[in-house]
C-alpha cells in the first residue's frame, strides 16, 4: 500500500515547527504587480570552478546550479519538501519505494524534452564510480548502489561494477521509481540537492570535464556566457516548465569582486543584491532605518566551534573538556560581532531539530574550576598557581574571524581556569591536513555548515565513529561514543519525525555532556536588495534564491538619486 | 666619530630629525610599558563599543581607544614598538654579520682561485653567484615563503628568517669596498710583513668598511621593521595575541570607516620608525662619506 507523499508531509511537519522563520521574499512587502524584463546584477568575491551539478558543491557554484538545473524535489520557503521537476511523489509506507510522476513537456535548455530516461541517466552519471562527485554516499541507500558505485570483487580479486543502478527504474516516459535498500529519512532531503538533477543529453551518461564549459539543464535560466574568473551571464530559459517564471531577462554575475568593491557598486546601483559585507559596513546598514525594508538576516545555517580531540592528551580526559566548555563565555566573545549569535547546541536555527529552549553548554567559571580539580589540575585564580602544566596549541586557519576576533578572548578566559592556550595560525590546506589526521591536533577550530536542513547532516559527518578515518576525517575530535552512534543509525532510518527529533535531542545532550566540541556560535548573513528589486527569498538549503526575482524598471531608472541619499554614512 | 664627520652630521637636518624620531621610538619602547602601565593582552569589556558597534574610541582610560577584542590600543602600540625594535636591530645585526663575512671573503679573494689549473674555482665567484641567485627572488616573497613553511613562528624564527635572507645586498657592497681597500698600501704592507689573512681582514680591511656598515645597518633596521610588519600584516608573522604593528594594521583596516584611529595608530608608528631610521642612515652616509660632502 502506498501513502502519497507520506514522507513529504512528515518532513514538512518537523521543518514547519522547528525552522526559524525562513523569511519571505523581501519584495513581497511592497504591493506592486510583477514586471517582466531586466537584467539582475550580482557579484561574488570568489570564483566558480565548476557548473556540472554532479561535481560542484561549493557555496559559489550552488546559486548557479539552482538557476540552471531542476531537482526532482525542493524545499519550499516554509521548509516543506515539495515536488519540483516531479509533479507527484509517492512514498511507500515502509519508506523503501519512491515513485515520481514527472511533469510532462519539460524542456531542456537545448529544446529537447526531459523524460524519465534522462533522470535515470543523470542519476547514474552522477553516481558513476568515475565521477568525482563529492558526496555520493548521500544516496548510498538506493538499492544496488554498492555494486554500481563500489563494485563487487570476484574470487580472483577483480572488481566488477554493475552497469546500471538497479534501484532506479524507468516505468514510463514520465514515470520513475527509486527503490531504497533500507528506510532512509535523509533520502528526500538529499534529493533536493543538485547532484542528481537531470542534465541534457549532451552531458552524456558518463561525466566529462569538458562538458562543464557548456552546462545544460532544465532550470529557469540557461548559460549565455562564462568568462572565466570574470563574469557569468545567464539568460531566461523560455521553455521553463513554470510559464510564469522567470521574470528576469537575465542575470549578470561578476566574479572575484571584493566585499568593499561590492559595497561601492551597490551604492552606485551597479549591484542589485549585497550579502558579502564587512562587519563594519553591516553595522552601518543595520543602523540605518531606511534600509530595513530592504534587508534581512538569513537564518544561521552553520555552527562554529572548537573541537577537543578526545583521543589525545590533555582532552582525552572528559573533565578537562567540560572545564574548557564551562570556562568560555561565548556571549561575551561574540558580543561585538553582529553576525555571530552565541550558541549552546550543535544544530543551527535553520536546521530541523534546533530547539531555542535547549539548555546546552553554558558558561560557569566556578563549575569550570571544579572540573579542573576533578581532572587533577586544580587551579587557584588568586595566586595563578596550578592548572594544566603545559600550554595547549589551538590550530586554526589564518584570516578567519575565529583567530582574529575570538581566539584572543578564549585565551584570556581559559587562562583564568589554568589552561594556557597558544594560537597557531596555518594556511587553510595545512589546517585541513593537520586537523583531519589522528593524534595530530588536540585543539582546533571546528564547525559545520549544513548541506541540507536535516540534523543527520550535522551529527553524522562530524561526530560519528563512522566518520573517523586515519586521514581526511571530518570527525576532528575523533569522538566515538556507542550510544551516540546507535542513536544516529536509528535516526537515519527512522521515518517518524517525532521519534527522530527525540533521538537527535539526546545526541545534543551527549555533545553537551561529553564535549567533543566546545560549541561557540552560529554565523548568520545579513543581506540587502535594492529598493527596486522584488521577490528575493532566502533558499532553505543554501544562500540566495533568485528564481522569482523581478525588477521595477521605472524605480530602477529613477532610483539612482535615492541610492545616493540612502547611503548609511556620508552625504545625507 | 671623526670631528669633521660629526660636524657634517650635526648640520644635516634630516639626520637630526631622524635621530629624534629614532630616540623617541627607543624611549617609548624602553619606558612606555612602565609609564602607561597598561596590559596589551587583557580585554577590558567595560570599555564597551561605539554607537555603531565599532571598537570604543579614545577615552581617559584608553587614550587610543580599544581594539576589536577590547584591548588597549596604546598598550599594544608600545609593546609593538619594543617588538619591532628587537626584531629590527637583531635581524639587522645578523644580516650584517653574514653579509660582512661573505663580502670580506669574496672581495679579498677576488681574482684568486683555489685548486689546480683549469679545475680551480674562485671563492669570490661562488659567493657572488649565490648572491646573484638569492637576489633573483624578491626579498619579501622569499621571506613569506620561508615564513609560511615554518611550523611555528616565534620572535627568534622571525629574526632569523629576516636576517638570513637580507644579507645579500650587504655582501655585494662589502665586497666592492673590500676590493678597494685590499689594494691600498697599508694592506699590502701588512701582508708583506707576514700577517695572516684573517688578521688582515679584521685589523685593516674591516675598520675601513665600518662606515659603510654603520650606514647599511641603520637603513637595514628600517627595512627589517617594515618586513616584520609586512609579515604580520599577511598573517605570517607572530601569532596572536602578540602585539605587532603589522597585525594591528591588519585588524584596524577592517574598522577604518568607524574607528580610523585603529588603522592610523600602527600606520603612524611604522612611518615614524621607518622614516627615522632611514633619515638617520642617510645622514650617517653623508656624514661619513667625505667625497659627497667635503669639509
Amino acid at each position: 500500500m502506498r501513502r502519497r507523499v507520506r514522507a513529504l508531509g512528515a518532513m514538512a511537519m518537523v521543518l514547519g515547527t522547528a525552522c526559524e522563520g525562513l523569511q519571505g521574499p523581501i519584495g513581497e512587502r511592497r504591493d506592486v504587480p510583477p514586471e517582466r524584463g531586466g537584467t539582475l546584477e550580482l557579484a561574488n568575491y570568489s570564483d566558480v570552478r565548476s557548473l556540472d551539478p554532479a561535481v560542484a558543491f561549493d557555496q559559489t557554484s550552488i546559486p548557479f546550479l539552482q538557476l540552471l538545473f531542476t531537482p526532482l524535489v525542493d524545499y519550499a520557503p516554509d521548509g516543506r519538501i515539495v515536488p519540483l521537476l516531479a509533479e507527484r511523489v509517492d512514498v511507500a509506507s515502509d519508506g523503501l519505494r519512491h515513485s515520481f510522476k514527472l511533469r510532462e513537456g519539460v524542456l531542456f535548455h537545448d529544446g529537447q524534452e526531459l523524460t524519465a530516461d534522462d533522470v535515470k541517466r543523470s542519476i547514474e552519471r552522477a553516481l558513476d564510480p568515475e565521477t568525482p562527485c563529492p558526496s555520493p554516499s548521500f544516496y548510498a541507500s538506493i538499492a544496488g548502489y554498492s555494486p554500481f558505485h563500489d563494485g563487487v570483487k570476484d574470487p580472483a580479486g577483480k572488481v566488477a561494477f554493475a552497469p546500471h543502478l538497479a534501484g532506479v527504474v524507468v516505468e514510463g516516459r514520465y514515470a520513475l521509481r527509486i527503490d531504497l535498500s533500507e528506510p532512509d529519512a535523509t533520502f528526500l532531503p538529499a534529493l533536493t540537492l543538485y547532484f542528481l538533477a537531470p542534465v541534457c543529453r549532451s552531458g552524456g551518461s558518463k561525466y566529462a570535464r569538458d562538458w562543464n564549459s557548456a552546462p545544460c539543464g532544465s532550470g529557469p535560466f540557461r548559460l549565455q556566457e562564462w568568462s572565466a574568473s570574470r563574469e557569468i551571464t545567464l539568460r531566461r530559459h523560455d521553455g521553463y516548465f513554470d510559464p510564469g517564471l522567470p521574470y528576469l531577462d537575465g542575470i549578470r554575475w561578476s566574479l572575484l569582486v571584493r566585499p568593499l568593491t561590492q559595497r561601492f557598486k551597490f551604492e552606485k546601483g551597479e549591484l542589485d543584491h549585497l550579502r558579502q559585507l564587512h562587519a563594519n559596513d553591516l553595522r552601518a546598514y543595520r543602523g540605518d532605518p531606511r534600509w530595513q525594508p530592504f534587508a534581512q538576516w538569513e537564518p544561521a545555517k552553520g555552527t562554529e566551534a572548537v573541537f577537543l580531540n578526545t583521543q589525545m592528551p590533555p582532552f582525552d580526559k572528559v573533565e578537562l573538556r567540560r572545564a574548557f566548555a564551562a570556562a568560555v563565555d561565548w556571549k561575551r566573545v561574540v558580543a561585538a560581532q553582529p553576525d555571530a549569535v552565541a550558541a549552546t547546541q550543535m544544530l543551527p536555527p535553520a536546521v530541523a531539530g534546533h530547539d531555542p529552549g535547549f539548555v546546552g553548554q553554558t558558561y560557569d567559571r566556578e563549575k569550570a574550576l571544579a572540573h579542573m580539580r576533578r581532572a587533577g589540575y586544580p587551579f587557584d585564580p588568586a595566586t595563578g598557581r596550578g592548572g594544566y602544566p603545559e600550554p595547549v596549541t589551538f590550530v586554526a586557519p589564518t584570516d578567519t574571524a575565529m583567530v582574529e576576533n575570538f581566539a584572543p578572548i578564549l585565551q584570556q578566559q581559559l587562562a583564568k581556569i589554568g589552561i594556557r592556550m597558544r594560537i597557531k595560525q596555518v594556511s587553510y590546506p595545512a589546517y585541513l591536513a593537520e586537523t583531519s589526521r589522528r593524534n595530530r591536533v588536540a585543539l582546533g577550530y571546528g564547525g559545520w555548515s549544513m548541506d541540507f536542513p536535516d540534523a543527520s547532516d550535522f551529527f553524522e559527518p562530524t561526530l560519528s565513529s563512522d566518520a573517523i578515518q586515519e586521514e581526511e576525517t571530518q570527525n576532528r575530535a575523533f569522538f566515538a561514543d556507542s550510544e551516540f552512534d546507535a542513536l544516529l543509525k536509528r535516526a537515519h532510518h527512522e521515518l517518524d519525525p517525532l521519534a527522530r527529533a527525540a533521538m537527535y535531542r539526546r545526541c545534543e545532550e551527549i555533545v553537551r555532556d561529553q564535549v567533543p566540541w566546545a560549541i561557540g556560535f552560529h554565523q548568520r548573513w545579513y543581506e540587502l536588495v535594492q529598493p527596486y528589486v522584488h521577490g528575493y527569498a532566502v533558499d532553505a538549503k543554501h544562500t540566495e534564491d533568485m528564481r522569482a526575482v523581478w525588477i521595477d524598471a521605472g524605480a530602477r531608472t529613477s532610483g539612482r538619486d535615492l541610492l545616493a541619499v540612502m547611503r548609511p554614512w556620508g552625504r545625507r | 666619530m671623526d670631528p669633521r664627520a660629526l660636524r657634517r652630521f650635526r648640520s644635516h637636518r634630516g639626520a637630526l630629525i631622524g635621530s629624534a624620531m629614532v630616540l623617541f621610538v627607543v624611549l617609548v619602547a624602553a619606558f612606555g610599558p612602565m609609564v602607561f602601565g597598561l596590559d596589551p593582552l587583557t580585554s577590558d569589556f567595560e570599555s564597551g563599543r561605539g554607537a555603531a558597534g565599532e571598537p570604543a574610541g579614545p577615552s581617559a582610560a584608553h587614550w587610543l581607544g580599544t581594539d576589536s577584542v577590547y584591548r588597549d590600543e596604546l598598550a599594544r602600540l608600545v609593546y609593538g614598538a619594543r617588538l619591532s625594535l628587537v626584531i629590527g636591530v637583531a635581524a639587522s645585526a645578523l644580516s650584517l654579520l653574514i653579509g660582512t663575512t661573505f663580502g670580506l671573503l669574496a672581495g679579498y679573494s677576488q681574482g684568486r682561485t683555489i685548486g689546480p689549473g683549469v679545475l680551480g674555482v674562485s671563492l669570490d665567484g661562488i659567493i657572488m653567484r649565490i648572491v646573484d641567485i638569492g637576489l633573483c627572488f624578491p626579498f619579501l616573497i622569499l621571506v613569506m615563503a620561508i615564513g609560511a613553511a615554518l611550523d611555528e613562528t616565534t620572535v627568534g624564527t622571525v629574526l632569523v628568517v629576516l636576517g638570513s635572507t637580507s644579507w645579500l645586498g650587504t655582501a655585494r657592497i662589502v665586497r666592492s669596498q673590500t676590493m678597494r681597500v685590499r689594494d691600498l698600501d697599508f694592506v699590502t704592507a701588512s701582508r708583506a710583513l707576514g700577517q695572516r689573512t684573517p688578521m688582515v681582514l679584521v685589523r685593516h680591511v674591516l675598520p675601513n668598511v665600518a662606515g659603510t656598515l654603520i650606514v647599511l645597518g641603520t637603513i637595514s633596521v628600517a627595512q627589517m621593521i617594515l618586513a616584520e610588519s609586512a609579515l604580520s600584516y599577511l598573517n605570517l608573522g607572530l601569532p596572536p595575541p602578540t602585539p605587532s604593528w603589522g597585525t594591528m594594521l591588519l585588524e584596524g583596516q577592517r574598522y577604518f570607516a568607524g574607528a580610523p584611529w585603529l588603522l592610523a595608530a600602527p600606520g603612524v608608528a611604522i612611518l615614524v620608525a621607518v622614516m627615522g631610521f632611514n633619515l638617520l642612515g642617510e645622514g650617517l652616509r653623508e656624514a661619513l662619506d667625505a667625497r659627497e660632502s667635503p669639509p
